[in-house]
């Protein structure tokens, strides 16, 4: 009996439901999700006894079909359409069957990133983009994709219900775009990527283990992006090189009490270099072309970090440049207050407060605790203690999770300790 | 079947052959691909437990779809999943052990409770001959 694979269910339902959909066209998704969650339940019974299959994927594909057809009989909605149905059923996992060893890995890779581009389809939201991917392509179930979300299940199911309907009333086909179409479908999915990413490293809230997977499995579907010559931009790889350098830093973001570190406490000998390497080689990649994409500039931003040996000697005039360039090119509020605390680190705490205080639609921002929170900060460097005092009681008001708070409280009180 | 071992003679000839009948919860939620990881992992190794102890002798999971018959000649007949009982039978395992307490105390270890099923234990009755 072999011993159990790492999310093995995970990942077989991520595999089958892109094989049997991309044949079975996107109308008939849920007859797809349904069929292999029905052969998981029969692996799950059945491989406790008898072991894993060599091919665990051919085994479930051959349950998946049988099952399939069986609720196209049983199902009120497929009455009168079965005689359709069945044989396409038959014949997508024939079809897969079919394929030969060595090619059944790429395959499966060619089915997973059509599935992505029909995820990241134009007339889904979204919010919907990354639950279905996370649903089709990685095998999360309703209840995991709530909580890592911190939605109800209710809300996912209904995003889901949506995307579903949007696939089956909008007809859209699994066959890759064309060229014309390409490029802003590609940009589509990097931005889902970068959601479902950064959805997974925002700051510590529920469950920690889950929002690293969410991580991995960004990458994982933005390295099968790239692998392929539809995907292969040099603004995926930068992507791809952001994400790399994102989770190499995660071991170090939290004490071992559970508080959340502030990038100039960390313990860098935690990063991951081996990670760090490969962001870099992703890094190099996405230099081939001349665009710069805002993914470019905070791998750029995320590589300096990583390079610096301790916060003090970060090469801050690079990132300054970078944040400018960023800025220029997408003008959030979020983004001009990353670009504040660099240009402190450069310039000193007042020029950071009069850039924060020159900042466009700053209204925006009133609501957002991080806000203030730097602003308590720049405040604190400057000696003006009051006002960090008000500034940090700010964030702690609107902070939403409580590893946050306590990280403000935190540095509310060392304000109290040094500032009378 | 423990020949090489003598050891286990005087036990083997003392042990009774246990049935536990496995009943889940019908309308239990569906596990998600991660939570089914995990209950295969649980019974992975409560199964391996048990075969340590060279306790374990058959078992097999049972197919949701079935039939029951009843009445004269089993001429009434229902379709399985049976929805309108509670619990349905997942599955069996046969099992050895010395008397039915230490084979209830072994059962106490199953993952089936975890999520709401119960097992039955029933010692098997041999014909002696």
């Amino acid at each position: 009996m072999g011993a159990l694979v790492e999310h093995i269910f995970r990942r077989e339902s991520g595999r089958l439901v892109a094989i049997l959909a991309s044949r079975l066209g996107s109308e008939h998704l849920h007859l797809a999700e349904d069929a292999v969650q029905d052969a998981l339940l029969k692996a799950m019974q059945t491989w406790t006894f008898h072991g894993i299959p060599p091919n665990p994927t051919a085994w479930l594909l051959q349950v998946a079909r049988n099952r399939a057809i069986d609720q196209t009989r049983r199902t009120q909605a497929f009455r009168g359409k079965e005689a359709d149905i069945a044989p396409l059923v038959e014949e997508a996992a024939g079809d897969a069957l079919a394929v030969a060893a060595p090619r059944f890995e790429d395959e499966i890779g060619d089915n997973q990133l059509r599935m992505m581009f029909v995820c990241c389809h134009p007339g889904i939201a979204p919010e919907g983009q990354v639950a279905l991917m996370l649903r089709t392509l990685c095998g999360f179930g309703e209840r995991e994709i709530a909580a890592a979300f911190l939605i109800s299940e209710a809300a996912v199911s209904k995003r889901l219900v949506r995307a579903r309907q949007c696939l089956r009333e909008s007809g859209v086909s699994f066959d890759l775009p064309g060229p014309e179409e390409l490029v802003p479908r590609v940009d589509a999915i990097l931005q889902a990527l970068y959601l479902l990413f950064n959805e997974g490293y925002k700051a510590s809230h529920g469950d920690a283990l889950l929002r690293a997977d969410l991580c991995e499995e960004s990458i994982r579907l933005c390295e099968l992006l790239v692998a392929n010559p539809a995907g292969d931009r040099t603004a995926a790889w930068a992507l791809l090189a952001l994400m790399h350098f994102g989770v190499a830093r995660l071991p170090a973001r939290v004490a071992p009490d559970g508080n959340m570190l502030l990038l100039a406490e960390q313990d860098r000998s935690l990063w991951d270099r081996s990670r760090i390497q490969r962001g870099v080689a992703c890094l190099e990649r996405s230099g081939r072309g001349g665009h710069v994409s805002k993914y470019h500039l905070e791998a750029g931003i995320a590589f300096f970090h990583c390079m610096a040996r301790d916060f003090r000697s970060t090469n801050w005039r690079e990132i300054l440049a970078l944040y400018d360039m960023l800025v220029a090119i997408d003008n959030s509020p979020v983004g001009g207050l990353n670009r504040a605390v660099a240009l402190a680190m450069v310039n000193g705490p007042e020029a950071g407060l009069d850039a924060i205080a020159q900042l466009p639609r700053a209204g925006v921002l009133a609501d957002y605790h991080l806000y203030h929170a730097v602003s308590a900060q720049l405040q604190a460097e400057a000696g003006m203690i009051d006002a960090a005092r008000a500034s940090f009681r700010k964030a702690l008001d609107l902070a939403g999770n409580e590893a946050e708070r306590e990280f403000l409280r935190r540095r509310l009180e060392a304000l109290g300790a040094s500032g009378s | 079947m423990d020949a090489n071992q003598p050891n286990n003679t005087m036990s083997e000839t003392k042990n009774s052959q246990y049935l536990y009948v496995f009943r889940s919860q019908q309308d239990a939620p569906q596990p998600t691909p991660e939570q089914m990881e995990q209950i295969m992992g649980e019974w992975m190794a409560w199964i391996r437990n048990i075969r340590e102890q060279n306790r374990y002798q058959a078992g097999d999971p049972l197919d949701d779809n079935g039939k029951v018959l009843r009445g004269p000649k089993g001429a009434t007949i229902t379709d399985g999943p049976f929805v309108e009982a509670k619990e349905l039978v997942a599955g069996y395992f046969i099992v050895t052990a010395p008397d039915l307490d230490a084979a209830v105390e072994m059962a106490r270890g199953c993952p089936i409770f975890r999520r709401g099923g119960s097992v039955e234990v029933r010692r098997i009755e041999h014909i002696p001959g």
